[in-house]
């Protein structure tokens, strides 16, 4: 919710009616002085006087504006509801008032509209209320509030902005793949949430410790603070079986295809839902993505990981062209032995690719790479003659076929094939 | 070298440049505007100013005009007023000195020129014809100057300054020096040689019965026997000047002493041509010279030698022009020109009026001259002598320094406007100008925009188009199919590449695929379009074909 008080003064820009005027005035006046005809001479003085008598009689208002939305963060086609609420402070009339609301180009409008013409007395309140879709991820802002001020005859016009801005993050769509996921060989190897006789937020109790400042009231033994006098908290075991890193290829070459079909766009709804749905199982989450960099997110799991994991996503960006390699060899130390790794990569472009896999699969890791087909996604966009195309194809099952190779689980997932439909495809691989 | 280099290549960078234009684009205007302030800083010397009391100035004539019940004012525009003026033939537009130019534009010439692209220096062309226009409706000038900006109005009149200094070896004013000369003239009125005496024409001197009384103030005119009586100067009105209340007397002469200040004269040639109606009244005397070589000397000429003498006396230099012939109608237009700028300073028009010259000045005629015409030009219609209220003397005050800060400018920006709606070329540039300026106010000026939310993600993120035609190759075909025939059978690179030709052929065991593979040679787009479509088949599993 944005609240601000913008005020009017002075007037600032001629309009276009008022620069004809000033200077047809003019204009009569220097003709009247030529032909020697004070009537012309009148007429143009009336309209000099008419303009200056509007700039002088300016109004001024002093507005309340106030914005609320209905939610901040949401997933990827989701609506959102805005109301501004315009009240007049001042003792005048507003006169010719327009107000509009700046909402970013890739939002929607779904229902009413940003915009507003009013004339509100002394005290009064005008709401406006829309609603906007979300089609793209992202982060966005709603907002300056535009205001404008025209005066009754339309001479001059006073425009300002509002400075209030309500900052909306769009997350990934999630897609619901656990059906998908337990038909297929994956998660038949990581059966859910076993005890690590690690310590950490989980359920089994590991030990007592004493009581730090900062540890929830909740935790403490009461029992054990009854006995020995001494606050204790319990220590719990960590749930989770193991990490499971998620790779994404935001490279450049990931904005093939449209806004709405690349492989980006396709590697952030699988690489929200796959992390979704391991979260839920109380394992921890790494969320890796490469492109102009890497950015690397540690496992954790719980909801804070969730929603840092869907930022992170809905803040991504095609750009760069980083190997697949270096960002292998950089996570290396930091992935525990046997951990699964989904990398999400159109796999074009980059000749590490191979190795990179080559050296997961050595290390003990469980490498499944989930890779949209750009070739497909860039036929959306482009007419690739067919012989080239049935090349790339080839190609693509070449550089496949030799991943899968290595023992990776490999899915080539078509642009028109669902998430889900997608996962299934690994029993094949 | 390499400093050199780098240094240039920095001097030619768009930032250096851009930052070099603004740098001399405001030096630009520095410039000019110190060029402008520098008029203002640097004292002017205001002469010869209807409103000033200096030695110099015309401040005691226009009080004594003032006095006598005329109206003055000052023209600090343009002389192009003068067509605004109801009554031309009851005024007088006294012109003393033209100090200095000013801006003006071509004009129409209204002939088979169309147009003229040159002005000649001081008035315009379009403000001398207002001025003949206004001689021409009845309008007095009086036109004193010698050595200004005047001579492209004389001329217009037919008369032509001679632009040197006259001397007179005797006539000059010996208790001040030989810069003050005396032009003495004992019949102002015989015009011509054979004209006689028109001081009828001056109603201050108009006396038909020879009575002693003009003409206004005589009960009977044509009666010399009925004398009036009781004549006082109050009565006299414009005529006051030429009565003595002492004596109840008039003075008709017909006579004046005039005392100029570093004359000039006007050309011999054209001073005098009654058929222009132009009469040389006022002569140098005899020893009177031109300093035609200008060295300040009387120089008597040698033309073998080659030395040009100074030409010697008489020279005019006061003549009147008249728009009727003779000047005999009492409206008509008629032109005083003074080769002497000065003859109505305060110091030689009324000494007592600045202390510092009171007793030094010789007694001269140049008030009663001054004063002759304003009656001669004032009182028509033979009825009374008191001017009309339509009377009014206008003081040029365009073409003089003025001695306030901004009064230039205010007198520049004055005769702008009043010159750019009477001068008709003036006028078109500034009809054009509105009209551009109407026009660019149209073009340019726009209404703020109208505020609409626009959805806009079409967005295509396009491959290398340059690759398909590489994809399109054999060799890239061929190695295409040869990294199928290697996964296919699970070989590492090195183990391919050592595979025997024989062996690679049975792991293919197709022969066009074998033959597309050794053979390389120039294949056709169809034949590359089979071979692709076999290559697809080649190897494939049931699993292939499932998916």
């Amino acid at each position: 919710m944005g609240k601000d008080r913008v005020r009017f003064g002075g007037l600032d820009m001629w309009t276009r009616k008022a620069a004809i005027m000033f200077t047809s005035g003019i204009s009569l006046i220097l003709i009247g002085m030529m032909i020697s005809n004070f009537q012309l001479m009148i007429v143009g003085l009336a309209f000099l006087s008419l303009l200056a008598i509007n700039g002088w009689v300016a109004g001024h208002s002093d507005l309340l504006i106030e914005r609320q939305t209905s939610a901040t963060n949401v997933y990827k086609g989701d609506d959102i509801v805005v109301s501004l609420t315009v009240t007049n402070k001042s003792y005048r009339r507003t006169q010719q008032l327009e107000l509009f609301d700046n909402v970013p180009h890739e939002m929607k409008m779904r229902k009413g509209i940003n915009q507003m013409r009013m004339n509100l007395g002394p005290g009064q309140t005008a709401k406006l209320r829309y609603v906007v879709r979300c089609p793209l991820r992202g982060h966005y802002t709603i907002g300056p509030v535009s205001v404008r001020y025209r005066n009754a005859f339309n001479l001059f016009v006073n425009e300002t902005k509002m400075d209030d801005r309500s900052d909306i993050t769009v997350f990934p769509q999630i897609r619901d793949i656990e059906e998908a996921l337990l038909r297929s060989d994956v998660p038949k190897m990581y059966s859910g949430a076993t005890t690590l006789k690690t310590p950490g937020p989980g359920m089994e109790f590991y030990a007592l410790r004493e009581y730090l400042p900062g540890d929830s009231f909740r935790s403490i033994n009461w029992k054990a603070l009854a006995r020995t006098g001494e606050m204790m908290v319990n220590e719990k075991t960590r749930d989770a079986v193991t990490d499971v890193f998620v790779i994404v290829d935001t490279r450049d070459v990931s904005r093939i295809g449209t806004v709405l079909k690349n492989p980006l766009e396709m590697g952030t709804v699988a690489a929200a839902s796959v992390s979704n749905y391991f979260l839920k199982r109380r394992d921890s989450v790494s969320l890796v993505t490469y492109g102009s960099r890497m950015d690397y997110l540690p496992p954790e799991t719980g909801d804070k990981q969730y929603f840092k994991i869907l930022s992170g996503l809905a803040s991504v960006e095609a750009k760069g062209s980083m190997p697949l390699q270096a960002v292998t060899n950089a996570l290396s130390p930091r992935m525990s032995r046997g951990s699964p790794v989904f990398i999400i990569s159109s796999l074009e472009g980059d000749g590490t690719t191979l190795p990179a896999i080559r050296n997961l699969s050595g290390k003990g890791h469980e490498v499944i790479v989930l890779s949209p087909s750009s070739i497909d996604l860039e036929r959306l966009v482009s007419r690739i003659p067919r012989m080239s195309y049935e090349v790339l194809k080839l190609e693509r099952q070449n550089r496949l076929t030799a991943i899968a190779g290595y023992g990776a689980k490999v899915i080539d997932w078509m642009p028109d094939v669902e998430l889900s439909q997608a996962l299934l495809q690994i029993k094949l691989g | 070298m390499t400093d050199f280099n780098a240094r240039l290549r920095r001097l030619s960078t768009p930032k250096f440049r851009r930052a070099a234009s603004i740098a001399a684009f405001w030096a630009l205007i520095g410039i000019l505007v110190l060029e402008v302030l520098q008029t203002y800083l640097v004292d002017g010397e205001t002469q010869q100013s209807a409103y000033g009391d200096d030695w110099n100035d015309l401040g005691a004539f226009r009080s004594e005009i003032n006095s006598l019940g005329v109206e003055t004012n000052a023209l600090v525009s343009s002389p192009l007023l003068l067509s605004e003026i109801d009554h031309p033939e009851e005024a007088i537009f006294v012109v003393s000195g033209v100090e200095r130019d000013t801006i003006s534009l071509p004009r129409f010439t209204g002939d088979e020129n169309v147009i003229e692209f040159t002005e000649g220096d001081g008035y315009t062309t379009s403000e001398i014809l207002a001025i003949e226009s206004f001689v021409q409706r009845g309008g007095t000038v009086i036109l004193l100057d010698d050595f200004g900006y005047s001579a492209q109005l004389a001329s217009q009149f037919g008369l032509d300054y001679s632009g040197h200094r006259l001397y007179d070896g005797q006539a000059y004013a010996h208790e001040l020096d030989y810069n003050f000369v005396w032009v003495n003239t004992s019949s102002a009125f015989n015009f011509t040689t054979n004209s006689g005496s028109l001081s009828s024409i001056n109603p201050c001197l108009k006396d038909l019965d020879k009575d002693g009384v003009i003409d206004l103030l005589d009960e009977d005119p044509l009666n010399p026997s009925v004398t009036t009586q009781g004549i006082s100067s109050d009565m006299a009105g414009l005529c006051a000047h030429r009565f003595d209340q002492a004596t109840s007397t008039w003075d008709f002469s017909e006579g004046y002493d005039i005392l100029t200040n570093g004359p000039s004269a006007f050309e011999k040639a054209t001073s005098y041509n009654p058929v222009e109606n132009r009469y040389a009244i006022g002569r140098s005397t005899l020893d009177s010279y031109l300093d035609t070589n200008d060295d300040g000397n009387l120089t008597v000429g040698f033309e073998a030698a080659g030395i040009e003498d100074d030409e010697q006396g008489p020279f005019a230099v006061y003549v009147r022009y008249c728009q009727n012939r003779l000047c005999l109608d009492s409206d008509s237009g008629r032109v005083h020109f003074v080769s002497d700028g000065s003859m109505l300073i305060n110091s030689l028009y009324s000494p007592d009026y600045v202390p510092d010259y009171s007793g030094l000045v010789p007694d001269n005629d140049n008030r009663k001259w001054a004063l002759d015409i304003i009656a001669e030009a004032l009182l028509i219609g033979n009825s009374s002598t008191e001017a009309s209220e339509n009377a009014i003397v206008i003081f040029d005050e365009s073409r003089h320094q003025q001695s306030n800060i901004g009064g230039d400018t205010y007198n520049l920006l004055y005769y702008l406007l009043i010159y750019f709606t009477n001068d008709w070329m003036a006028m078109l540039l500034l009809f054009l100008g509105l009209f551009i300026a109407l026009e660019a106010v149209l073009i340019r000026k726009e209404d703020p925009d109208d505020w609409r939310h626009v959805f806009r993600i079409i967005y295509y993120g396009f491959g290398d188009a340059r690759r398909y035609e590489y994809y399109q190759r054999p060799e890239k075909i061929r190695q295409v199919l040869l990294t199928r025939v290697r996964n296919v059978n699970a070989m590492s690179r090195e183990e391919f590449d050592a595979l025997p030709a024989a062996e690679l052929q049975k792991m293919v065991d197709d022969n066009v695929l074998t033959d597309f593979i050794f053979n390389d040679r120039r294949y056709k787009t169809d034949e590359l379009v089979g071979i692709v479509k076999r290559i697809k088949e080649w190897g494939r599993t049931e699993s292939d074909s499932g998916a």
